[in-house]
């Protein structure tokens, strides 16, 4: 049962981590490779404060969230000048920066030996240790992270988001700011990327650079594109199946000589087949 | 809406009755009729080579003793992708579903660490054979490594090369364990009231090959010794070769990742000398002789294969001693005599760590070979 629970909850995060950059990506079209960095300010943010200022949870939370949204506003301001690719080049390039800002400030994350020791959230003096009662607290994270993202993308304002997507330059003959509808909508992602870490560094009591490398932010690319972009369930279904498929593949029985090879082969494949048979993700509404 | 608040409210309610549930324990000490051993470590990815030698370990181990106490062992190898989640997981998978007491792995440091609050929570003992952050020595009671801390290596290269009272240059590359290990040099130097000595420390891209740039700041520097912490033993290699062709009469140290065939192949003739400081075998031990007579070639080293090996053996024979139950091989594990194993002698200390002492090897006609 553990393992279940266990496997739900990192759905869950994943779960919040892919509605937030489908509500960047999918909804706005800003295909962002930097993901993984506000998903380590968050991580980083939990980590430190608790472990080593002795910060409440929920406290911690917010001032992850609040320096991933202020990190994500101010970069977005050079980063958001760009197009398509051009973008997409130089959000890779500050996923590099965020990884090596991770492992080479030694003195606040502790570098590569990472930070563990990360205490299970205490909400009003009530703990949240146990993993059914995490699964919990990740489950109300990921419902308020749905709603409310479900709420802006149905809003005239998510109307506009999309308009951006279709054709920035129509957009703004309309009369509206791009620049400032992007820039606020990267921050706003940022955000729940940043809450999505704080969840994992208290589920995992354990962080490190490697966790927020720019690999993740690929992962979740592909999460997003699996579930379906511009869908906001088909995020959480790409988060359950990013994770799921790999842990399904550990029940199959491959000879143990081949056991990690053919693991990965077989799920690469499995993203493959799954990719050209719905082109467009899952229940996506939008293509890249 | 009313449903579904009530669904809602139900699942919850359902899980914390499941939370509330005490997990069950294993308390008898009789061996079940399969003894059911995991292993966590990488399979694939850039460490997968040294996972996949210390996989071939263990299975070497336990084909030459499939049986524990007359029970058949089976041994359950999961990929832990040598990063924290996917070990977590994986050793989760094997508490919860496979229902191991015990669990030789990580291999990676972050494996290690992020499994280690799953194993607590369940009482289960961890092995590792490869783990090197000094963090680990932390982790928790059930957690042990025959392995040495990158922290006790760090101090004996300082040492050695502060004894040859050298200026020395470090050039690191940009991956978690070269940087930790360059930031335990540079902390052992400022412990040693050396900090002066350091006169050149930079650190350059993941897999790069053209170091002459650096190498060039390093002569500038006039540092007699280069400390090579790199990733990779082709790096190093290329590093070497460009330091001979770039005329610098310079030592260069290193650790684990220089002794492989693909050091001495990039090298070419400027691997002579190279010194690597490092967790090795001991030679003079009768038993390893034995072992890589048996053993197939590793990709990495052999003392990879050889820490493994003892950390299966280890394991095993604390079964026999006190029964598959995870609380009582912790207990047996804190009191046990020293075990003479293949790559080192066992006997771990509070802390669950096995202080063994970091060797020196010398480059000599294509192998590293200990320093006479």
């Amino acid at each position: 049962m553990d393992y279940i629970l266990h496997l739900a909850i990192t759905m869950s995060i994943w779960g919040i981590l892919t509605l937030s950059l489908n509500y960047v990506a999918g909804f706005t079209g800003i295909i962002s490779l930097s993901h993984a960095t506000f998903y380590g300010i968050g991580a980083y943010s939990t980590a430190i404060l608790t472990v080593k200022y002795g910060f409440s949870f929920l406290l911690s939370v917010a001032i992850g969230m609040f320096l991933a949204a202020v990190i994500a506003y101010i970069v977005s301001i050079p980063l958001l000048k760009l197009q398509e690719d051009a973008f997409i080049l130089v959000s890779f390039g500050f996923a590099i920066i965020g990884y090596h800002v991770l492992l080479n400030w030694q003195s606040i994350t502790n570098g590569a030996l990472g930070i563990k020791g990360i205490k299970a959230p205490v909400i009003f003096g009530f703990s949240f240790s146990g993993k059914p009662l995490f699964l919990c607290l990740v489950l109300v994270a990921l419902i308020c992270t749905y709603f409310i993202l479900h709420r802006i993308v149905k809003s005239p304002y998510g109307t506009i988001m999309k308009n951006i997507r279709e054709n920035s330059i129509v957009a703004s003959v309309n009369g509206h700011d791009v620049t400032a509808y992007k820039r606020s909508v990267y921050t706003v992602g940022a955000l729940f990327a940043a809450l999505a870490g704080s969840l994992m560094a208290t589920f995992l009591m354990f962080i490190e650079p490697k966790s927020f490398e720019l690999m993740i932010s690929v992962f979740i690319l592909i999460a997003l594109i699996l579930g379906g972009m511009g869908n906001l369930k088909g995020s959480i279904l790409g988060a359950v199946f990013i994770i799921l498929i790999p842990e399904i593949l550990r029940f199959v029985g491959f000879p143990n000589t081949i056991i990690g090879e053919m693991q990965q082969i077989t799920y690469g494949l499995i993203l493959v087949l799954l990719m050209i048979l719905r082109p467009q993700g899952l229940l996506g509404e939008y293509k890249i | 809406m009313l449903k579904k608040f009530a669904f809602i409210t139900l699942f919850f309610a359902s899980l914390v009755l499941v939370g509330c549930a005490r997990s069950q324990e294993v308390t008898t000490s009789e061996l079940p009729d399969v003894i059911k051993i995991g292993w966590v470590g990488p399979l694939t990815g850039g460490l997968g080579g040294v996972g996949q030698d210390a996989k071939a370990a263990v299975e070497f181990y336990f084909t030459e003793h499939p049986m524990i106490g007359g029970k058949q062992v089976e041994v359950i190898y999961e990929d832990g992708k040598c990063n924290g989640a996917d070990a977590a997981a994986a050793t989760q998978k094997l508490i919860t579903v496979d229902g191991v007491q015990a669990i030789l792995g990580g291999a990676c440091s972050g494996e290690t660490l992020a499994s280690a609050p799953i194993a607590e929570q369940n009482k289960v003992v961890m092995i590792s054979s490869l783990s090197s952050s000094p963090e680990v020595t932390t982790a928790g009671d059930y957690i042990f490594r025959n392995y040495i801390s990158d922290d006790q290596v760090a101090k004996t290269m300082v040492n050695y090369m502060l004894s040859r009272n050298e200026k020395i240059a470090v050039l690191s590359e940009q991956t978690d364990f070269a940087q930790g290990f360059t930031h335990a040099i540079v902390k052992h130097m400022e412990a040693a009231g050396a900090s002066d000595k350091l006169v050149l420390n930079e650190s350059f891209g993941v897999d790069n090959t053209d170091f002459r740039t650096l190498l060039t700041k390093v002569k500038e520097a006039g540092a007699g010794a280069l400390v090579s912490m790199v990733q990779t033993p082709v790096s190093g290699g290329f590093m070497a070769r460009q330091a001979k062709e770039l005329g610098l009469d310079i030592q260069i140290y290193g650790t684990d990742t220089l002794p492989a065939p693909d050091f001495f192949d990039t090298a070419k003739d400027a691997a002579e000398g190279a010194i690597a400081v490092l967790a090795s075998e001991d030679l003079s031990r009768g038993r390893f002789a034995d072992f890589k007579a048996s053993i197939e070639a590793p990709q990495s080293t052999y003392a990879i294969s050889a820490f493994a090996y003892d950390a299966a053996e280890v394991l095993a024979r604390a079964i026999e001693k006190v029964g598959y139950n995870g609380n009582a091989i912790k207990d047996y594990f804190y009191t046990m005599p020293t075990f003479n194993g293949v790559a080192s002698d066992v006997k771990f200390d509070v802390n669950g760590d096995n202080n063994i002492q970091a060797a020196v090897k010398v480059a000599r006609d294509g192998e590293f070979v200990f320093e006479k």
